[in-house]
């Protein structure tokens, strides 16, 4: 990585590395010359003053600027594990991560914005090391990297060190077939604390590209920077894509220096999907789909959705299996627990917080996703148990209500989730925002869900909100509005409850 | 781009029609949680087959009627189930009748009918004013074979009175009233004194335009009624000669009425067209000048409720 950097500097000063923005939405750009000065003296400094610690590790609060996005590359340089925290964490989850990673490195360093380290007291533990995760026989952690945001319990997953430049592994394979290009221009979007964005700004680095960094989402803004930069390449989340049709009008012309919009993070509603396919063609709208375990991918292009609409692709480098509870592969058609496969694995992704990656002896892994094969190895993905809604012993999925309620021209933004009720177990409840000065009745949108849902999938209960909590990635944490107890919604008349 | 269009465009809030669909009307909300029209369809709104249970036996409890348990996949509106109510003879008799029931944060609101003597002008107040609110609607009598309306205000009020006090036995009260037969809660608020929070008068148009005069002659009022949908497609000559008896009753109460002050304020709300002036002598009177289908009345009614 610090080769690289040097290197690229050498090579093309004056190619802008990074564009960044300050607090005034000023334009601060690096060019490699002057990016890998910073880098080289930021990492040359860290290992200075991280000499003769056993096992470090440093954290760089990663709000999208330069000066985090540099902390990292230097760190990465350094070859010092790094783990971007997201600088709005409520202290608890701060104080909780932090308190993993020292369990496991020897000493943790918080970065400043002038990249210099400061260590961290933590508290005593009564768990020193986790039983399962003994100090780590060899091989050094590049990165790390906070998963499952949206089941409420912090875990860490470890990427394996050092990080070299591989001509035909930089990035990976499956990210080269989505229109990525040595040099390209590119525009960060996603919060840098985030798997997907992270792994691009890692990549992006290694690949001398230009990154343009949003220190936060808009969706006019985002128009704006793809067109004023000419970006090439960019990766959304499905909130992010719902967002920009809604909120930006964007035409065509504005994207006509994309390559290709990948997307990831959750699922991708029908309607959001065809608008993109629609503005970009189905040939610049991919797919992928793969935890930030590693443990394999798939991808499906717009023209492959189009064909086979919801599936999120077939495998690359990927060998996919669907299982079953005792671990038989099942028919076509049938869901089950999908397996993954992959001789591109740089290494067993390992947690540090105890969750196991479930492995199969043929070397097949699972984060637990439920989903089913096509005749032609097409995936399509269940949604994730914690967010069923089980309404009398009927499933319902949440994204599809959320869909149903997003398409009716007065709601921006819904989010759909289990209410308790007393006969049926649960029901369905959505928070709604709606388009401002606008009013809606209740009825109406129960009507509107009705003629897209089967009965039993519409919200018995709506509650007008004025924004759903969302993480920087676009994913509706469900788990923190259900109610944790039923008393709190009392029954009346054992029918709906009201708000 | 990517037009939203919905194939099955919303036949919108279509309120009671007669005191059963009003009754009906409420008992699903009770039921579903939410406020329907009459025509939007209980399954459509994700009413499901324990709801229908509900709404059946609520029947069997207010009208001692016992209906096939499938009864609402056959009827499903507010409408057609009302219709079959009437014909097994269902009488909803007041004089006070819940128009919406709330969630219990806001106090609840007391509305007299206007000078035809019913209360589903007030399903569009319910619709705009929200969920969360409760309305007490009081209706005349004299709707029923066999039954007689009353011919003064005093009589009116004193009904009115004993009705609320039954609901709510202590002020603060929150009256309203159209303007057509603002006279009856003008006079109430004067019985209740320093209990009265709020007397707002509503100017009738903004809550829906008259069609136009009302003819004397019942098959005449019956086919414009009609043709507007403000009556049941079931309703009798019989039926509208009652309807025309209330009213006459009401505008002549009305008329012979000599009104006390009021020693509080009166809260008009009017269009810019209306009236500026109510003919209600009252400590102060407020004007609030909005238009129909506007947010303004709702807003500074929920204001004054608070």
């Amino acid at each position: 990585m610090r080769r690289r950097i040097a290197d690229t500097a050498r090579e093309v000063p004056g190619v802008p590395a990074l564009i960044g923005f300050d607090e005034g939405l000023a334009e601060n750009v690096l060019a490699w010359r002057e990016f890998g000065t910073a880098v080289e003296s930021a990492a040359q400094a860290l290992r200075t003053a991280l000499d003769g610690d056993e096992r470090p590790c440093v954290v760089v609060l990663a709000a999208n600027t330069p000066a985090a996005a540099t902390g990292i590359a230097a760190a990465l340089a350094a070859e010092v594990a790094v783990f971007p925290l997201n600088p709005g964490a409520p202290q608890a989850e701060r104080d909780a991560l932090l308190r993993v990673l020292g369990r496991r490195f020897g000493a943790v360093h918080l970065l400043d914005d002038e990249q210099r380290p400061h260590r961290v007291e933590l508290p005593h533990s009564d768990h020193p090391a986790h039983p399962d995760h003994p100090a780590r026989p060899g091989g050094d952690v590049a990165y790390l990297l906070a998963t499952g945001a949206s089941t409420g319990l912090p875990r860490i997953s470890a990427r394996p060190g050092p990080l070299r430049y591989d001509a035909a592994r930089t990035p990976s394979l499956v990210i080269r077939q989505t229109g990525w290009r040595s040099g390209q221009r590119q525009l960060i979007a996603g919060p840098l604390y985030h798997a997907a964005p992270f792994t691009a700004f890692v990549d992006a680095i290694l690949d001398r590209n230009t990154v343009v960094l949003a220190p936060f989402f808009s969706p006019q803004w985002t128009v704006e920077l793809i067109r004023r930069y000419a970006v090439e390449w960019v990766q959304l989340t499905p909130a992010h894509m719902r967002e920009i049709l809604r909120g930006a009008d964007p035409d065509p012309a504005d994207f006509a220096s994309l390559r290709a919009v990948l997307h990831t993070a959750a699922r991708c509603d029908a309607d959001t999907k065809r608008g993109w396919i629609e503005l970009l063609g189905p040939e610049r709208v991919y797919e992928l789909y793969g935890a930030t375990e590693g443990i394999g991918v798939t991808l499906a292009r717009g023209d492959e959705w189009l064909a086979r609409p919801g599936t999120t692709g077939r495998g690359v480098l990927t060998q996919v299996r669907v299982l079953d509870d005792r671990g038989a592969p099942v028919p076509p058609g049938t869901v089950g627990t999908v397996f993954m496969r992959t001789p591109q694995r740089v290494g067993l992704a390992d947690y540090l917080t105890g969750h196991a990656v479930r492995t199969t002896p043929d070397g097949f892994a699972t984060v637990g996703d439920r989903g089913r094969l096509d005749r032609d190895g097409y995936l399509y993905l269940e949604p994730r148990e914690h967010d069923i809604i089980n309404v009398g012993g009927e499933k319902v999925d949440p994204d599809e209500v959320e869909a149903a309620l997003r398409s009716h021209p007065a709601v921006v933004d819904a989010v759909a989730m289990a209410l308790p009720h007393q006969t049926l177990g649960s029901v369905v409840g959505a928070q709604v925002v709606l388009h401002p000065d606008v009013t809606v009745r209740r009825a109406e949108l129960a009507a509107h869900c009705g003629r897209r849902l089967a009965g039993y999938k519409i919200p018995k209960q709506f509650t007008i909100v004025d924004k759903i909590p969302r993480t920087a990635s676009g994913k509706t944490q469900r788990w923190r509005l259900t109610p944790d107890h039923p008393d709190d919604h009392p029954d009346h008349d054992g029918g709906a409850t009201r708000q | 781009m990517n037009p939203i269009v919905d194939e099955a465009t919303d036949v919108g809030y279509q309120r009671p029609r007669d005191p059963v669909e009003l009754w009906l009307a409420r008992q699903w909300q009770h039921v579903l949680g939410f406020g329907v029209g009459i025509r939007d369809d209980f399954f459509g709104v994700g009413g499901n087959s324990l709801d229908a249970a509900l709404v059946i036996n609520g029947v069997l409890e207010e009208f001692g009627i016992q209906l096939p348990l499938n009864v609402m996949t056959e009827r499903p509106t507010v409408a057609a189930l009302a219709a079959l109510l009437r014909e097994q003879n269902a009488r909803v008799t007041g004089p006070l009748l819940t128009i919406q029931d709330g969630d219990g944060s806001k106090p609840p609101l007391f509305l007299v009918h206007p000078v035809d003597g019913q209360l589903g002008v007030y399903g569009h107040l319910a619709q705009a004013l929200g969920d969360e609110y409760t309305l007490h609607g009081l209706q005349a009598a004299g709707f029923w074979a066999g039954t007689s309306p009353l011919d003064t205000v005093a009589d009116l009020a004193r009904a009115y009175l004993d009705a609320i006090r039954a609901e709510q036995a202590t002020g603060p009260y929150l009256l309203g009233a159209t303007t057509s037969a603002a006279a009856v809660a003008h006079e109430l608020a004067v019985l209740l004194g320093d209990e009265v929070r709020l007397l707002a008068v509503l100017d009738d148009d903004l809550l829906e335009p008259a069609p136009g005069p009302v003819s004397s002659d019942p098959v005449e009022a019956l086919a414009v009624w009609r043709a507007h949908d403000l009556v049941p497609e079931d309703t009798s000559v019989e039926a509208a000669e009652r309807m025309l008896r209330v009213r006459q009753s009401i505008e002549d109460a009305v008329r012979g009425w000599p009104p006390r002050p009021h020693p509080g304020v009166l809260d008009l709300f009017t269009t810019a067209s209306g009236p500026s002036t109510v003919d209600l002598p009252a400590a102060e009177v407020r004007v609030h000048e909005c238009a129909p289908d506007d947010q303004r009345l709702a807003v500074a009614l929920r204001e004054l409720i608070g």
